[in-house]
């Protein structure tokens, strides 16, 4: 202490406070932010710096992937498949029932008890304006060209196409004489046999052993209409004749009418054996049709049959591969658009019953009678939707559909679903049997639990799948699916037990103390205040192991079961056709998968957040 | 204050509690009703098991463990005769090609794993945001689809041919199928090399505890690297030295069809070790940040208010609470990786279970395989919570 | 403020300014500290003067202004920042001592790897200040099994272990209970006595008025009075300085 003071040591400030001010301008706003956040020191300058350059090149080749080249076909014209598996055609409407009915329950639920902030609503609008934004854009575009090889000793093929009245139509033929015609990469749609070609040939020129310039092809290109007659312009019927001298112009015709249409190409040297040379045809404003036989049987009824050629071609994806890179405008007609239009009449659909269900449940979440039967909706429908998928042996409104049809995400939600009921109660009593005083129960339930966890899932199904039916004969007839129900849930629920177990250990032994002292027998002591306590306490574990579950569904598909991995396995292996597309229909999966599962960790996190699950904050 | 009759029947109340009332008989009547239970169930499933297994002739037998394997396995043993394999060997080759993907796997899940989560801390938003994208990815969707995704996806885009091979200095050839490196073979003269180099390790041990006792005594910077390095380096150059090159080094070459020479790892092996590696680190990551994060914040302002340098703060302060709080479920996901190897499978990797299925397809002795299966995998299990147990316990935390 | 004293002032603070986001937190502060001076900060909470004086090891930055401690003037320079901390000892209310090191261990640390000392000086060192704090026989024990008032005196001893010219105080006792509340001021009398210059942020107006050479009154971010106890208790000159006192006392 220093000791003598002064009275003039004393200092008193002006009565009135000094106003706030603004901080300085570099500290705050954006600015601020930024210095704060990206340049704080050098060191975290240049960490900034590389991390741009290599995260810009990253996305950039994503976008630029995704946009010039990936191919989403696989994706939009297999979403039944993706949604609901192999399940029966002519019942895909139970499917869809059960759809509307969940989407409408949440909206109910999601309005009596959740909280919609207007974030969703704009998404949800934006969305739809998106979808319906696209579409009409998107049939604003041209077609890309289609591409077909004409080669020696071969008849070429003749392209059968669906064409709308006005449309303009061209086609050319363009000889490929020399290495460099040969080597450029064509740009739009090549007919699959065609590639294969001209990729053997492109490389065979390139090394020498194919030489282009003895070309002696004469082809002709003509149009025609499903009764056979040509189609004319000014008079005269619309074709091209190319010789080795002369490739033709490029001729274009407006479509008189909608309907079927045959573009033929003759080699007319056809007796001729010594010929040699390729050359493209190539057509431009065709739409290629989706490969589906029910579609197409649909436009043959509304169109008449398709014209028949000696090696005909239909224009349908499913013949063609795009190569090149596309703009930012065909991405949109060609990628964008159709997953849209395959979707737009469910996403409005939806949306429809989502908001009706909302609106219900905002307008009667203060009357108890609405949030009971909301309740007893969510309970009842369990058994309704096993009923309405499964169907009832015999009957011929609802015929039986095998649950080994079911797949897809269905069959994942399903297995999930059935895997959550089933393992928690199921994991619960493991975990009290653990933390029993009976020595004989905790041993057999601590034995069950770490054998379980001690091994992967994978040997869990492999048991269910080849040693569960030896177990009861009763059991062989046991559908797979329902089996891989049983797996799933033995595994869950070790794990689960495990979390529960977390919980119980930290409710203090003052709470049980209470509960004896207020006369409580063990059960009431457990039901009443242990495990609310317990499971209040460890609710982000148990939701991380419901994502878990989630995840690991996708395990059936390794012992056979048509679930999202195992369709899209069906998908990439049973259409040719898609086998080069792999990495889209997985992207597209992963995201479904993260989509559901961020959302549950999400509301996991909030759950948290919220303090709804912690003792201590109750306090 | 009257008390009538109650001493009465205290005194006469242990001799007529009837047995079914006594908490004594209670617990030991409900356990033994239990185990019987427990036991009947057993017994019934395993004596219906026997019994199915004799109908249809498949009755247990482990003595199909020597029969000849007769499948081929593409994985690690370049020699491998199907003919002349047991499926016992074949199996120890497949727990063999396991443990080589949970052995790196750990280690680089780990690396990356605590990287990704100091990244989540970071005070740079780009790096933080990226980390935290990452590991949300990675966690949110399940491993099956990213092994499936680079396996079938991205594999794709490398080269089919072995002609086309990526050529990398090394060199090394990337193709669809394997990316062949050279081999490092050592020569004769090697244990010259080793035997100086293992010197000069302990030699450098030895200077590292000498230089902690002189920062005891003087409290100058111990510089413990500063010493080691060269002591280190030295030697084992001297042995490089008298060994007269103690490696030699098989280039890959590229024959008519394939490589000859040189060493490779297969398309399936490098997947499923990427895949694992990728999958673990996201949640390692987020063990690793939260347990950052729970170290109080006033830890570390009390060690900058002493005057520590910030990896001072970092080793001294903030890692040895942080590692109390990550080791417990860091444990967990080396348990989940060992685990998830198993799916190996779904790519073709010939790993323990997939030879463990070939077996079962083939002979049709699922149940005994079965058995193998979970022995290995429990005793993979028990191994690492064992390790994982005892480095928890000598960091538990002292309070009253 | 004018200064009868002619030494030279080991803290001076000018027209300091700091914002949290948008909240001006402290405004215009002019203060100046001399060696061996006793200073508590009194205020209601929220008033900045916890924010004050976790300016001056800057365990916060202060924007605007300048605060030069012991000639040095704090800056971005990791250097200064370094030099300062090491010569400003702090005592935190949450104590903040290192759970997994021993009392010992949580006194030595700083002294060896920061000061560079040999661990016997650093350990025999301690243990002289466990003496002087009067918890000697507790020094092999690990934090979480000592008292809070025990801990918090062992936090005192670790702050005095880097010899430091000024000690912080900021809030020593509030997280304590009534018994441990004196043990704790006894502590810090003694090192007042003994010539320490103190920054005290404290609601202990006991020890204000007995130790304080000067008290300083905030509120809403500023200064609103100095003066000495016997001024600043008795006579207080400030509407709200007025105010204050009367809720309190």
């Amino acid at each position: 202490m220093r000791g003598e003071y002064h009275s003039s040591d004393h200092y008193v400030a002006p009565p009135e406070p000094p106003t706030s001010r603004r901080p300085p301008v570099a500290t705050v706003g954006p600015l601020g932010w930024v210095r704060a956040n990206l340049f704080s020191s050098p060191i975290n300058s240049i960490a900034t710096i590389v991390m741009a350059i290599i995260l810009g090149g990253l996305l950039w080749l994503a976008l630029d992937w995704s946009i010039r080249s990936a191919q989403w076909g696989v994706v939009f014209n297999n979403l039944r498949l993706i949604t609901s598996g192999l399940y029966t055609r002519s019942e895909i409407w139970r499917v869809e029932l059960i759809g509307a009915l969940l989407v409408m329950l949440t909206g109910l639920s999601l309005g009596i008890w959740g909280y919609v902030s207007r974030g969703v609503f704009l998404t949800v609008a934006v969305s739809l304006a998106v979808i319906l934004g696209v579409l009409l854009i998107g049939a604003r575009i041209g077609e890309p060209t289609l591409y077909m090889l004409a080669e020696p000793e071969r008849t070429p093929a003749s392209l059968v196409f669906l064409g709308t009245q006005g449309d303009e139509v061209s086609f050319e033929i363009e000889p490929l004489t020399d290495l460099e015609a040969i080597n450029a990469r064509p740009l739009g749609y090549i007919e699959n046999q065609s590639r294969t070609d001209w990729s053997t040939r492109a490389r065979e020129a390139r090394d020498g052993t194919l030489d282009l310039g003895a070309y002696n092809l004469h082809l002709t290109a003509a149009l025609f209409r499903p009764d056979g007659s040509p189609v004319t312009r000014d008079g005269a019927p619309v074709r091209i004749a190319a010789t080795p001298d002369d490739a033709g112009s490029t001729q274009t015709v407006e479509l008189p009418r909608t309907g079927w249409y045959k573009l033929e190409v003759v080699r007319d040297d056809e007796a001729n054996d010594e010929n040699a040379g390729y050359a493209w045809v190539k057509v431009r404003g065709v739409e290629l049709l989706p490969s589906q036989s029910e579609l197409l049987a649909a436009r043959e009824v509304e169109y008449g049959p398709r014209p028949t050629a000696a090696r005909a071609l239909l224009a349908e994806e499913a013949a063609y591969r795009y190569e090149g890179t596309r703009t930012f405008a065909e991405f949109i007609s060609l990628q964008v658009a159709p997953f849209l239009s395959t979707i737009a009449l469910e996403a409005v659909v939806g949306t429809a019953l989502f908001l009706n269900g909302w609106v219900i449940g905002i307008l009667g979440r203060r009357e108890r009678r609405v949030r009971r039967t909301t309740l007893a909706a969510w309970v009842l429908s369990v058994p309704v939707i096993l009923l309405l998928l499964g169907g009832i042996e015999g009957s011929r409104a609802l015929p039986a559909v095998p649950s080994i049809q079911w797949g897809g995400l269905l069959l994942t939600m399903l297995l999930t679903v059935v895997g959550i009921a089933a393992s928690f109660p199921l994991g619960v009593a493991l975990a009290l049997g653990r933390r029993s005083d009976l020595p004989v129960i905790k041993l057999v339930c601590t034995l069950f639990i770490e054998t379980i966890r001690g091994v992967p899932l994978i040997t869990i199904l492999f048991m269910a799948k080849l040693i569960v039916p030896f177990f009861w004969v009763g059991l062989s007839d046991l559908d797979m699916t329902v089996r891989m129900m049983i797996g799933v849930t033995l595994f869950s629920a070790a794990y689960l037990a495990e979390n529960v177990r977390g919980g119980l250990q930290i409710i203090p032994h003052g709470q049980i103390e209470a509960a004896r002292a207020l006369g409580m027998n063990p059960l009431l002591m457990t039901t009443l205040i242990v495990l609310p306590q317990a499971l209040r306490a460890v609710i982000p574990a148990i939701v991380g192991q419901f994502i878990s579950l989630f995840k690991d569904t996708s395990l059936v598909a390794v012992v056979g079961l048509f679930e999202l991995v195992g369709i899209v396995d069906i998908i990439v292996s049973g259409q040719p056709i898609y086998r080069p597309y792999q990495r889209e229909a997985y992207i597209f999966i992963a995201l479904i998968y993260f989509v559901i599962s961020y959302a549950m960790s999400d509301v996991s996190r909030r759950l948290e957040a919220s303090g709804a699950g912690s003792v201590h904050a109750r306090r | 204050m009257a008390q009538p009759q109650s001493t009465g029947l205290k005194q006469s109340a242990p001799a007529s509690v009837p047995f079914w009332r006594d908490i004594r008989f209670i617990q030991i009547f409900l356990q033994v009703a239990f185990l019987i239970s427990v036991i009947g169930l057993g017994y019934l499933l395993i004596h219906n098991l026997l019994v199915n297994l004799e109908r249809s002739g498949l009755m247990i037998n482990f003595s199909v463990l020597n029969r000849p394997f007769g499948a081929e396995i593409a994985e690690g043993q370049a020699d491998f005769d199907p003919a002349s394999t047991s499926n016992l060997r074949a199996l120890l080759v497949g727990l063999q090609n396991t443990l080589r993907v949970v052995g790196i796997g750990l280690v680089g899940a780990t690396v990356l794993g605590v990287l990704a989560g100091i990244g989540q801390l970071s005070t740079n938003w780009l790096l933080r945001t990226t980390t935290n994208a990452y590991t949300e990815l990675f966690r949110n969707t399940p491993l099956l689809v990213q092994l499936y995704f680079i396996y079938r996806g991205l594999r794709g885009t490398m080269p089919d041919r072995i002609a086309d091979s990526y050529q990398l200095p090394g060199p090394i050839y990337i193709n669809r199928r394997a990316v062949n490196f050279p081999l490092i073979q050592t020569t004769d003269t090697a244990w010259i090399f080793f035997g100086l180099a293992a010197l000069g390790l302990v030699l450098g041990i030895g200077l590292w505890i000498w230089r902690l006792r002189v920062q005891e005594r003087t409290g100058q910077p111990a510089n413990t690297l500063r010493w080691f390095t060269p002591a280190f380096l030295l030697l084992a150059a001297l042995g490089w030295i008298a060994a007269g090159g103690p490696f030699t080094v098989e280039n890959p070459q590229l024959e008519r069809f394939n490589f000859v020479g040189g060493d490779r790892l297969s398309a399936e092996y490098i997947t499923l070790t990427i895949g694992l590696i990728l999958y673990t680190a996201a949640f390692i990551a987020d063990i690793v940040r939260a347990g950052i994060q729970a170290v109080p914040h006033g830890q570390i302002e009390a060690a900058r208010a002493q005057g520590f340098t910030s990896s001072q703060t970092l080793r001294l302060i903030v890692l040895p609470q942080a590692l109390r709080l990550i080791i417990p479920p860091l444990g967990n996901q080396y348990l989940n990786l060992a685990k998830n190897s198993s799916l190996g499978i779904a790519i073709g990797f010939f790993d323990i279970y997939s030879v463990a299925n070939v077996i079962s397809n083939q002979t049709g002795q699922s149940v005994a395989v079965f058995v193998v299966m979970m022995g290995i995998y429990l005793s993979m299990s028990l191994v690492i919570s064992a390790v994982m147990n005892l480095v928890n316990y000598s960091m538990r935390l002292r309070s009253r | 403020m004018a200064q009868s004293n002619s030494n030279e002032p080991i803290i001076v603070c000018r027209d300091v300014n700091k914002w949290f986001g948008n909240f001006h937190v402290l405004k215009d502060i002019n203060v100046e500290i001399y060696p061996q001076e006793v200073v508590v900060i009194i205020g209601p909470s929220g008033s900045g003067k916890s924010t004050f004086i976790r300016c001056i090891n800057r365990l916060e930055e202060h924007q605007e202004g300048q605060i030069i401690v012991d000639g040095i003037e704090l800056s971005h320079d990791v250097r200064n920042i370094a030099a300062i901390r090491s010569e400003i000892g702090m005592v935190f209310q949450q104590f903040n001592l290192f759970p997994h090191l021993t009392v010992l261990h949580n006194i030595s640390l700083a002294p060896r790897y920061v000061r560079r000392q040999p661990r016997r000086d650093a350990e025999q060192y301690a243990l002289q200040l466990l003496d002087r704090v009067g918890i000697p026989e507790q020094a092999r024990k690990y934090p979480g099994q000592l008292s809070g008032g025990q801990q918090q005196r062992v936090a005192i001893a670790r702050a005095l272990a880097m010899q430091p010219k000024i000690m912080l105080f900021d809030e020593p006792t509030s997280a304590l209970d009534p018994e441990m509340i004196k043990e704790v001021l006894d502590v810090m009398k003694e090192l007042a006595q003994s010539g320490m210059t103190m920054l005290v942020v404290t609601h202990e107006m006991g020890f204000a008025r007995e130790v304080a050479d000067r008290i300083v009154f905030f509120d809403e971010g500023r200064i609103v009075e100095v003066g000495t106890p016997e001024h600043f208790f008795t006579a207080p000159q400030h509407d709200r300085t007025k105010l204050f006192l009367s809720q309190i006392l």
